[in-house]
C-alpha cells in the first residue's frame, strides 16, 4: 500500500472531454442491459424485431408499399430514422437518473452524460441500420440506396431530432414527474403521423399542410429519397427537423440552468 | 489551493429563505489541514460540495488552482450492474489514471482479492465504502476535501485510512468538515467554526465547537422567545 502510495504518478491533466464521453458511452453500454442472458445485443434485437414486425403486419394487412418497392426496404427506410429518433429520447431520459452522481467526478457534466447517450443510440442505429439494410439487399433482391449519403443525412437529422427533444425531455422529466410520464402518449401519434407506414405523395393536399409540422416526417422522407432512385418528397425539408432539434436543444439549456437553482434552492443536490 | 470569493448559498424552506453560507470569503492552501466544526443543518455538507465544485453556489466564486478531490470515501458514483473493479476503472478513467494502478491499488489497500470483481448490488455497504475510501486515496489530488470521512471500517482498516491520507497530505492539503471537535484537532492544524453562515477563525477544534454550540444556544433561546 505505502509503496503504490509513494510512486505518486505524475497527474496527467485529467481526462479530455472526448474521452469522458466515450468512457460515460462504455459505462452506459455495460449497464444499460444487464442480468439478462443476451445483454446488450438487445440494443440491436429491439429495433429488428419492430421492423419484421411491421413488415409482417404489412403482409397479413396486405399494404402495398407505394414506390414500388420490397415491403421491407419500405418498413426499413421509415422505422429505422424513426427508432433512432425514439431510441435517442429513451435514453437522454435514462442517462440523467442513472448517472447523476457521475457529476461528483469533476468536470463530468450533465451535458457530457447526455450527449453520451445519444452518440451510444447514434452508434447502435448505425450498426442495426447496416444489418438491415444489407441483410434486406442480400436476402430480399432490393437495390442499393440510390444515394447513401442522403440517407444517413435523414438518419442523422432523425437523431439530432432525437438529441433536442431528448435533452429537452431529460430536463422536463427531472422538474416534473408528469411530464415523464406523458412523453409516450405525446409521442405516440408521432409513429402514425410521420411517415413510418406511407410516404408523403400518397397524401392529400390539405393533409400535407397540416404534417408539414412534423419535423421527423421530414428527416424520414429525406432517408426514403437517399434510398429511393428518383423519389422526391414535398416534405423533406431539412431545415425543419434542424431547427426544431436546436429549438429544443437551445430550450433544454435554459431549462437546465433553472433546474439546477431550483434543486440547489431545496436542498436536493 | 481552494478560494471561496463572497459566497451565498441558501435553500427554500416551506418557513422561509434557510441562509447556509451567506458571504464567505477563504482561502485554503496545499500547506493548509483546515478543520471546520459545523452543526447540524448548518449546510456543512453543502460547503463540501462547493468547494469541490459538485454545487455552485448561488452567487460568489469558487476557484480551484490544482486538483481538488471529491468528497474522500464518496462511493454514490459505483453502478450497482458493474463489478467493484469496473467501477474503479471507469473513475480512474474519468480522472486521467492507468485504470490497473489504480485497480491494483484499491485491491492492496482493502485487502480484496475476487471480492473486487464482484457486481456492486452483491456486495456489501461495508465493502463499498473502503472501496470508495482507496479509491479517494489511490488518486492523487492537491487538495482533499472531507465531509466527515476520515476512515471507514473496523479500527484497523480506519488506522489504514488515516495512515494513507496522512501520506497524502505530505503534498497536498485538507478541508475537513465535521461535527466532531475530537477529530478536527486529531488532523488539522488550523481551525473554523461555520457558524450563522459565516466561517470563523478559532484557534482549536475544541474552540470551535464551543463558538458552534454557543451559536446554536442562542438560535434556540431566540427561538423559543419567539
Amino acid at each position: 500500500m505505502d509503496r503504490s502510495l509513494d510512486q505518486n504518478p505524475i497527474l496527467n491533466n485529467s481526462s479530455s472531454f472526448f474521452e469522458r464521453v466515450t468512457i460515460l458511452m462504455h459505462r452506459e453500454m455495460r449497464t444499460r442491459f444487464v442480468g439478462g442472458a443476451l445483454g446488450y445485443a438487445w440494443a440491436y434485437l429491439t429495433p429488428v424485431a419492430w421492423i419484421a414486425f411491421v413488415v409482417g403486419a404489412f403482409y397479413v394487412l396486405g399494404r402495398v408499399p407505394p414506390l414500388l418497392m420490397s415491403p421491407q426496404i419500405f418498413v426499413a427506410s421509415g422505422i429505422l430514422p424513426y427508432i433512432l429518433f425514439r431510441q435517442t429520447i429513451s435514453a437522454s431520459m435514462r442517462a440523467l437518473p442513472s448517472s447523476r452522481y457521475m457529476v461528483y467526478f469533476r468536470p463530468v457534466s450533465v451535458a457530457e452524460i447526455l450527449l453520451a447517450a445519444s452518440l451510444m443510440e447514434l452508434l447502435n442505429m448505425t450498426i442495426v441500420s447496416v444489418a438491415v439494410v444489407g441483410t434486406i439487399v442480400v436476402f430480399f433482391d432490393a437495390p442499393m440506396p440510390a444515394d447513401p449519403l442522403k440517407a444517413l443525412f435523414g438518419l442523422i437529422l432523425a437523431w439530432w431530432l432525437g438529441v433536442g427533444f431528448g435533452r429537452f425531455s431529460a430536463i422536463m422529466g427531472r422538474l416534473s414527474d408528469t411530464y415523464t410520464r406523458s412523453v409516450p402518449i405525446i409521442l405516440r401519434p408521432l409513429f402514425w403521423l410521420s411517415g413510418v407506414f406511407f410516404t408523403a405523395t400518397e397524401l392529400p393536399a390539405s393533409s400535407l399542410d397540416v404534417l408539414w409540422y412534423s419535423p421527423l416526417f421530414h428527416a424520414i422522407e429525406i432517408v426514403r429519397e437517399g434510398f429511393f432512385l428518383g423519389y422526391h418528397s414535398p416534405l423533406s425539408n431539412p431545415v425543419v427537423p434542424f431547427a426544431t432539434g436546436l429549438f429544443f436543444y437551445a430550450v433544454s439549456t435554459v431549462l437546465e440552468t433553472y433546474w439546477q437553482a431550483r434543486d440547489k434552492r431545496r436542498g436536493l443536490l | 489551493m481552494i478560494r471561496l470569493v463572497d459566497v451565498v448559498r441558501y435553500h427554500d424552506t416551506p418557513t422561509g429563505l434557510d441562509v447556509l453560507l451567506s458571504g464567505i470569503t477563504a482561502q485554503f492552501s496545499r500547506s493548509d489541514r483546515v478543520g471546520i466544526v459545523a452543526g447540524p443543518s448548518s449546510g456543512k455538507s453543502t460547503l463540501a460540495r462547493i468547494l469541490a465544485k459538485i454545487e455552485r453556489p448561488d452567487r460568489g466564486v469558487v476557484q480551484h488552482f490544482g486538483r481538488v478531490s471529491w468528497p474522500i470515501g464518496f462511493s454514490g458514483g459505483f453502478h450497482a450492474a458493474l463489478s467493484g473493479a469496473d467501477n474503479i476503472a471507469i473513475t480512474a478513467r474519468l480522472m486521467g489514471q492507468s485504470p490497473a494502478r489504480v485497480i491494483a491499488f484499491c485491491k492492496d489497500f482493502t485487502g480484496l482479492d475476487d471480492e473486487i470483481d464482484r457486481i456492486g448490488m452483491v456486495l456489501p455497504p461495508a465493502v463499498r465504502a473502503k472501496l470508495g475510501f482507496a479509491l479517494s486515496m489511490a488518486i492523487p489530488f492537491d487538495m482533499y476535501v472531507s465531509d466527515e470521512n476520515l476512515g471507514v471500517g473496523d479500527a484497523e482498516f480506519r488506522d489504514r485510512c488515516t495512515k494513507a491520507l496522512d501520506k497524502r497530505l505530505q503534498n497536498a492539503g485538507l478541508v475537513f468538515l465535521s461535527r466532531s471537535a475530537t477529530y478536527v484537532d486529531r488532523v488539522c492544524n488550523k481551525f473554523l467554526a461555520l457558524t450563522d453562515g459565516q466561517l470563523v477563525e478559532c484557534h482549536s477544534g475544541k474552540q470551535a465547537e464551543e463558538v458552534v454550540k454557543a451559536a446554536l444556544a442562542t438560535k434556540q433561546k431566540g427561538r423559543a422567545h419567539v
